[in-house]
């Protein structure tokens, strides 16, 4: 199952933009269409729509968010063991080490492009250690 | 995405030759007496050829190719990302079965399948994609003859995709090629020789489709948060989580397991350079390790030529470090770069080059390989790859190559499958370990050089006990390979709590050595259990969960026997057993033989076929 595109779809493609896997085509003025074969659900498709025109994979319509509002990942820092499995584990490629520099013990991921971040929770998925929880930044 | 409880109990059914498939349905019988990955893999292989498990040719169409997934994989139990590869190995002759942490195994685990069965065999090179509705087949001739690390980019892989791929050892069949899943191996065995033979370039697996769930929840999390606290805990988890496996050249040194010029001489100098924390402190190393990890051995680190580097396994740096003589770390770097490029087994080719370096020196054999100098190791590894020059022998493995030639006494073998870097005569448990496990020279059947020499639980020179403890880590690991989480979890899941870890290490060592069974009860496995119990709902005792461990090995030994495996193999070269002095303080030589003995007593194995009775077949449940 994938997210879809409803028929309120005007195709402005804002969800093309936002969506970190490429999923998403369509003409510009016509509906776009999902590919549920790399739609990873994470729902930025949908809570950038402003026709409220993007159905999650239970066939309810997804509410607009504005990004600022959308909860991305905060590293607690004292749990984090440097595993690197959060920044592999993310499609954006919005989280990365603090420094190459630092020593194993010293290190730690950072969510280093926030604007990249969709919310898509692999990374709390990915972290063994109780080192990421989902919040709205300040 | 879609939810399922437990498991899904489907393995895909693959045939190469008609390219079709069809759905394999798991009993639930099964599940609950084989528990998955390895046990559940191999009670399916045996199903379908146990009438012909002699005439099996392994690089042949009628060899099956079993990639099994657990049923801890994708919950978020730590160290689960595992899958376990089993085939009928063209290097011993017998079953194989392999534990990898690629990412190919949540990728097909989260497509809906517990598995892929493969037979047949394409008549041209075939990529093979899976996903939730089933099986596709893709030409390859443009990944033919492709590096590992080559042949993933350009599958382009999506974030919801993992793979399973062979490099250029793999389709040349050489006896100890791998398979490849991301930065991670199936080493042992010759399993990309078979996918090889089948002319399968890559399995590729699309994922992220369905999220498995236990059936008892509560169980699950109070389970986890259990594994959790003892694993970060764990001094000797939190060695290789700072040093990787190479910690333990230290312990190595130490206690003179360090193999040094094909296992003749267990102890140089050199060899601190080796070990993890040297390493540790020239590569800068940063963790690089399997997805869901905890243990974090897996390493990565910046060599002087500016190339980041996976950091070689312990055994890569034993094999080709120390025991040819060689104690420059960087060029291990570069040859283990080759190696996993070309898809070949590190251990078996490096126990092949020492025996044909010490060949060359004994005259037995002409070679371009000496311990004198190591110029020519890259070239010969991508011989061995590409079956040229010396490198078409050097293929077959170390068995082959003392049969044609002589030199048997320093083939450093057990049922043809090359001996990891642990001098047994500084373990002899752990030599135990080596001669009687079923897959033949691998480390990792019961590991007890981890209780003899590194968390010192029991007398090293002794063989009291040893045969019990041997049969016991034997089930207990083959029941975490059939989980499967990671063996190194074993470590803190065995000996954290507080009965071993607290109780004097004389009183420990004593009733290890006098009392095996009981002192086994001190250790505590039932978060394996209870992780089974939890996530499939089938009530799953310590007891039971032992129980399995040992139906499946008896199974995979029945296996052995029907393929040919005799008892005088279950025996080390005899380099271990006669050859007492080295250069380490001290004589020792492995009494291979009364170990054995008592071992087959315990396992009630028959010593004239080597393998278990039919009324003990009987008791099991293996229909035969």
């Amino acid at each position: 199952m994938s997210y879809s595109v409803s028929e309120l779809c005007t195709g402005c493609t804002a969800c093309v933009k936002a969506c970190p896997v490429s999923a998403i085509s369509g003409t510009k003025g016509e509906r776009h269409l999902i590919n549920p074969a790399l739609c990873i659900e994470c729902g930025a498709c949908g809570r950038i729509c402003p026709r409220g025109g993007i159905l999650d994979d239970r066939g309810e319509p997804v509410e607009r968010l504005k990004k600022s509002l959308w909860p991305r990942p905060v590293i607690i820092k004292e749990n984090c063991m440097a595993c690197e499995n959060c920044v592999s584990a993310c499609p954006a490629g919005a989280l990365s080490m603090l420094s190459e520099d630092l020593s194993l013990h010293e290190n730690t991921a950072v969510l280093l492009k926030p604007e990249a971040c969709v919310s898509c929770g692999w990374c709390v998925q990915a972290c063994m250690f109780d080192a990421i929880v989902m919040e709205v930044h300040a | 995405m879609k939810e399922i409880q437990g498991t899904s109990n489907r393995y895909l059914n693959i045939n190469l030759t008609d390219r079709t498939w069809d759905v394999y349905r798991v009993a639930p019988e099964d599940l609950k007496n084989y528990l998955g990955g390895k046990g559940l893999g191999l009670r399916i292989f045996y199903e379908r050829l146990k009438d012909r498990l002699k005439e099996i040719d392994p690089l042949g169409g009628d060899n099956l190719l079993i990639f099994s997934n657990g049923v801890l994989l994708s919950t978020g139990a730590p160290c689960s990302a595992r899958f376990e590869v089993l085939t009928k190995s063209p290097l011993t002759g017998l079953m194989v079965c392999s534990s990898c942490g690629g990412p190919f195994g949540e990728a097909s685990k989260t497509a809906g399948w517990d598995g892929v069965i493969i037979s047949g065999k394409a008549d041209a090179p075939v990529t093979l994609r899976i996903d939730p509705d089933g099986a596709r087949f893709e030409e390859a001739e443009n990944l033919w003859g492709r590096g590992t690390k080559e042949t993933q980019e350009m599958l382009n892989l999506g974030p919801k995709e993992g793979a399973a791929v062979i490099g250029p050892a793999g389709e040349n069949r050489v006896l100890y090629a791998n398979v490849c899943s991301g930065h991670r191996f199936a080493g042992r065995g010759g399993i990309g020789a078979v996918m090889g033979a089948k002319n399968l370039k890559a399995v590729v697996a699309r994922g992220r489709e369905y999220r498995y769930s236990p059936l008892k929840q509560k169980r699950f999390n109070r389970t986890l948060r259990r594994a959790k606290k003892h694993i970060m805990r764990n001094e000797l988890t939190k060695g290789y989580r700072d040093y990787g496996t190479n910690a333990n050249v230290s312990y190595g040194i130490v206690k003179g397991y360090v193999p040094v010029r094909n296992f003749r001489d267990r102890y140089n100098p050199g060899t601190v350079a080796l070990t993890g924390e040297a390493m540790a402190e020239r590569y800068k190393t940063r963790h690089s390790t399997c997805n869901y990890c905890s243990v974090l051995c897996g390493h990565r680190g910046h060599y002087p030529d500016g190339v980041i580097r996976q950091i070689p396994e312990y055994e890569t740096i034993g094999l080709f470090g120390c025991n040819i003589e060689n104690y420059d770390p960087d060029k291990i770097g570069q040859w283990n770069d080759i190696m996993n490029d070309m898809g070949m087994d590190t251990i078996s080719a490096g126990g092949t080059i020492a025996w044909a370096m010490e060949a060359g020196e004994k005259g037995i054999r002409k070679t371009s390989l000496s311990f004198d100098d190591h110029a020519n190791i890259s070239g010969i590894l991508e011989d061995i790859a590409l079956r040229r020059g010396e490198g078409a022998e050097l293929a077959e493995g170390s068995m082959r190559l003392s049969e044609k030639y002589g030199g048997k006494e320093f083939a450093i073998h057990a049922k043809g499958l090359e001996i990891a870097a642990y001098d047994p005569r500084a373990s002899w448990g752990h030599g135990l370990s080596y001669a009687v496990h079923n897959k033949g020279g691998c480390h990792l059947g019961s590991y007890l050089v981890s209780l003899e020499c590194m968390l010192d639980y029991m007398p090293a020179h002794s063989t009291m006990g040893k045969a019990e403890w041997v049969a016991f880590c034997e089930d207990v690991f083959t029941g975490v390979n059939s989980l499967q989480t990671c063996l190194f979890t074993a470590f803190s899941i065995l000996t954290e709590p507080p009965v071993p870890k607290y109780m004097p290490r004389f009183i420990l060592k004593i009733a290890t050595s006098v009392m095996p069974r009981m002192s086994q009860m001190l250790m505590d496995w039932s978060v394996y259990s209870s992780f089974f119990w939890a996530i499939t709902g089938i009530r799953c005792t310590k007891g039971n969960f032992k129980r399995a461990g040992e139906r499946i090995n008896k199974l995979e030994r029945h296996m052995n026997v029907c393929m040919g495996m005799k008892p005088e193999q279950d025996t080390l070269p005899d380099r271990f057993t006669k050859e007492a002095a080295t250069k380490f303080p001290g004589e020792s030589v492995v009494p291979i033989d009364k170990m054995v003995k008592r071992y087959y007593k315990i396992r009630g194995y028959d010593p004239v076929t080597g393998g278990p009775s039919e009324k003990e077949l009987r008791a099991l449940g293996i229909n035969f």
